[in-house]
């Protein structure tokens, strides 16, 4: 039986882990020891701003995740062209996760898709709530309004050749409070691709509402602290203790 | 040993690389024939279009190499995901297409019509023995492997199917026949376990003569 | 040394160049510090408008308001000072209750490795008159906590923060007390961004969790360590603080805020004892953080991840409240910052439950290689005090 996924996301500005707060990069973390081993996916992201740093440094980290950590890798922020996308595929990530650039001219979707295959190509969708209640999707760092409604936006990605969505509450995101479930259930509900959810975990129980209020097929915590192999046991065996299907 | 893993453009060649630096061995990435011819073992990696894959292996010239190195030399051949599907006779993955037809089997969509199951089928599943094979020495039933697809390869004659998954359908997870060897996940991805799966790949598969014929041959 | 994911060195790509604040000595290492233009850090500009900027009448009129409003009348208390017995809390312990009359219960989360000076700093004030409650937990659960975290993030009071920032809260909302005063919002005086706008007035514990913490205390639960034993760590629910009104303040946002003045204030109130061996390991100060014997290896652990001791944070302390200037500061930074811990090193081994070999080892991973590189078997800074 498929197992529900717990994966890591990373941020990296200019090649520096750091944490975010509803995007905002916040402060580093020294990264320490990356080594564990219960750990279902690994997604490494860029989010240094145009022109605040050089790519190299992040290449850098693709390729250093990528010969040390036997899980699979997920690698993005500011994907702008195939050749980004394929410059990431090169240094060892698996999957590619887009966001803007999929807004901006969604036939980047397809041709992505029909280059390399659709289990490599995340869409990845920033909402947050607008004045009047409704969700909107923001690019450029959760900067720039699109005018697009999430849910829409998530199957017209689907149909374009996604092979898994990445859905990012801005709002919750660093709020330690947990996800937006209702963002994450219309979502999922209105795709049959892999929905991953992320923005405000903080407990394990966030995990379990994710799988079973959110709906979603993996959730994903950006804190640096659960990427030890005490905290990723911790929670699979919560997890796994709420009926939620995980590999330990 | 001399492991090649067989560079036609697609693939995460790296990660299975790195795998295999992690086991120990120094890996040669290429296509080149002599290098093929060079090998001891060859790795097939794999991610993408079934289309795309052929087409490749034939501008790369690596069509005939292979053949005459897996087929007419037996030699240890081992195809992830994407390769492992490449060995079929065909696919229907975006137009019907022509595989290199080492083994009686097609390549289809996972049907999972009706079943709330999401395609692709992405993440940790199992991996059900169908049959004992050194592959699995050391690999326990419970398991876990990454897989990451939306076709498989279905075989008419399930004589070298030895490993099967549950998504919806029950699909072949790994195969193999004498000196070839196929899988659907990745156990370059698969951590502790996969890793011991490329570990008895390498050491304990051994060259055609050298071992049983566990079923019927194709060509 | 194990090989960490930062190749930063030897001028690869991705190596950053550590700086040091124009004005204190503060390394761009440290998490949440931000310099400017000029290469002047944030804690320094706060210094700046701390003294120049700030209407002090106002600000002390805005708190004599609000004491006025939450004074207790019928004998209960009325604020909670979470207090170590340390100069800060005890000097805001000291003037709520005999400058401004207010009926404060002192809460103490019990140091990890209590020294004797600062429990006799505690048991002084308590006989010079204060009502207090002491609080130690399962000594089993915090040392296992204590040794995970040291292990992981080269920080064994990881639980001791997350137990100092929610008992006095817990005793807050348990007893009906309105009122918290911390001493100051660490992030502003010390090098770190303000995530909010009134986070200079205002505790937000989310913000401690992210800075401090790091994680949710729940998520601590493992094979041995149940939810019940995290229950000095777990923060009450915003509904129960709700109802009881807390409302956790600074006290350094009504008040010109300096830990040597705080010193000053306290040391003749009561009998104050400062570090009986004249100084304290790894600065030149005497009268800091006295109550705790791992706050030595605490701020040892930091010198090790970022590059910068306790020497260096005093210095910058004292050079932000003018009280130091900063070649001065240099001066007993480079004498004193890198000393090792040795005077506690065998009760921390004892504490920490590890053999020196094993915190060897442990402390070699967490060497920053950025920061760090070994030459003939020493280790040297790759960038030293300038």
């Amino acid at each position: 039986m498929l197992k529900k996924r717990l994966i890591t996301v990373l941020t990296f500005n200019n090649g520096v882990l750091f944490r975010t707060r509803n995007f905002h990069p916040d402060y580093r973390y020294t990264l320490n020891f990356v080594d564990a081993w219960s750990v279902d996916e690994i997604v490494v992201l860029d989010i240094t701003r145009e022109s605040m740093g050089e790519k190299p440094n992040f290449y850098n980290i693709v390729t250093q995740f990528a010969d040390r950590c036997f899980v699979p890798l997920a690698a993005g922020g500011g994907v702008r062209s195939v050749e980004d996308f394929s410059t990431l595929l090169r240094l060892g990530a698996d999957k590619v996760v887009i966001n803007t650039e999929a807004v901006r001219r969604p036939e980047f979707i397809r041709e992505a898709a029909g280059l390399f295959g659709s289990q490599c190509v995340v869409v990845s969708i920033d909402a947050r709530k607008t004045g009047t209640g409704a969700y909107e999707v923001f690019t450029d760092f959760g900067t720039r309004p699109s005018g697009l409604d999430p849910v829409e936006w998530a199957k017209k990605a689907r149909d374009l050749g996604a092979g898994e969505i990445m859905v990012t509450s801005i709002d919750k995101d660093g709020s330690l409070e947990g996800y937006d479930n209702d963002l994450n259930r219309t979502v999922s509900e209105a795709v049959d691709i892999p929905v991953l959810v992320s923005g405000g975990a903080g407990k394990w129980q966030d995990f379990v509402d994710g799988f079973e209020k959110g709906k979603a097929t993996a959730v994903c915590t950006t804190n640096i602290y659960h990427f030890t192999e005490t905290s990723i046991k911790s929670a699979k065996v919560y997890m796994r203790r709420s009926g939620i299907e995980v590999r330990i | 040993m001399k492991v090649v893993i067989i560079d036609y453009g697609l693939g995460n060649i790296r990660s299975i690389a790195g795998a295999l630096r992690k086991l120990g061995h120094d890996p040669v990435v290429s296509r080149s024939g002599d290098d093929l011819a060079a090998a001891d073992r060859l790795i097939l990696p794999g991610v993408g279009a079934f289309g795309d894959g052929m087409k490749n292996l034939r501008e790369f010239g690596l069509v005939e190499p292979l053949a005459r190195e897996v087929l007419g030399k037996g030699k240890p051949i081992l195809g992830i995901c994407l390769g492992s599907q490449l060995m079929a006779r065909e696919s229907e993955e975006f137009g019907r297409h022509e595989g290199l037809g080492w083994f009686d089997a097609s390549v289809i969509r996972i049907e999972t019509a009706g079943k709330d199951l999401r395609i692709p089928h992405v993440g940790w599943d199992s991996l059900i023995k169908v049959r004992e094979d050194v592959l699995f020495d050391g690999i326990p039933d419970d398991a876990l492997f990454y897989y990451t697809h939306s076709y498989h390869v279905r075989f008419r004659d399930r004589a070298p199917v030895i490993g099967e998954c549950e998504y919806g359908v029950r699909f072949t997870a790994a195969f193999s026949r004498r000196n070839i060897y196929g899988t659907q996940f990745h156990p370059e991805k698969s951590q502790r376990y996969g890793l011991v799966l490329l570990e008895n790949f390498l050491t304990k598969v051994r060259y055609a003569e050298e071992t049983a014929n566990h079923g019927i041959d194709v060509q | 040394m194990k090989e960490g994911l930062y190749k930063g060195a030897e001028g690869e790509r991705g190596a950053r160049r550590v700086a040091y604040c124009k004005r204190c000595l503060m390394p761009n290492t440290r998490p949440r510090i931000i310099f400017d233009k000029e290469g002047v850090c944030n804690a320094c500009r706060n210094a700046d408008t701390k003294w120049e900027d700030v209407d002090w009448d106002a600000r002390r009129k805005e708190f004599e308001g609000l004491l006025d409003r939450y004074r207790s009348k019928d004998g209960s208390w009325d604020c909670v000072v979470p207090w170590s017995g340390g100069k800060d809390s005890s000097s805001i312990a000291y003037r709520l209750k005999f400058e401004f009359h207010m009926n404060p219960l002192l809460v103490t989360f019990s140091p990890q490795v209590p020294n004797e000076v600062g429990s006799a700093n505690r048991e002084a004030l308590i006989q010079a008159g204060m009502d207090h409650i002491f609080f130690r937990p399962n000594q089993k659960v915090h040392r296992r906590l204590a040794k995970r975290f040291f292990v992981e993030r080269g920080n064994h009071k990881v639980p001791w923060d997350a137990g100092v920032n929610t008992i006095p809260v817990i005793a807050a909302v348990k007893f009906g007390i309105p009122l918290i005063f911390y001493a100051e919002h660490g992030e502003s005086e010390y090098g770190g961004k303000l995530l909010k706008e009134d986070s200079n007035k205002m505790r937000d514990f989310t913000e401690v969790i992210e800075h401090q913490i790091g994680d949710d205390p729940r998520n601590w639960i493992d094979e041995e360590i149940t939810l019940n034993d995290l229950a000095p760590y777990i923060y009450p629910d915003v509904g129960s603080m709700k109802k009881v009104g807390v409302k956790a303040l600074y006290f350094a946002y009504f008040f010109k805020w300096s830990s040597y003045r705080n010193y000053l204030y306290i040391k003749d109130k009561f009998n104050f004892r400062t570090c009986a061996e004249g100084r304290t390991e790894g600065t030149f100060t005497d009268f800091d953080s006295l109550d705790d014997k791992s706050d030595n290896l605490y701020y040892y652990m930091q010198y090790i991840k970022f590059g910068f001791g306790r020497a260096v944070r005093d210095a910058s302390r004292m050079i932000q409240n003018k009280q130091l200037s900063r070649s001065e500061g240099l001066e007993l930074a480079r004498k004193y910052d890198h000393e090792f811990p040795a005077r506690y090193l065998k009760e921390m081994l004892e504490y920490l439950m590890l053999t020196e070999e094993e915190f060897n080892d442990i402390t070699d991973r967490h060497r920053n290689p950025e920061i760090w590189t070994k030459e003939n078997g020493q280790w040297k800074l790759r960038y030293p005090l300038e």
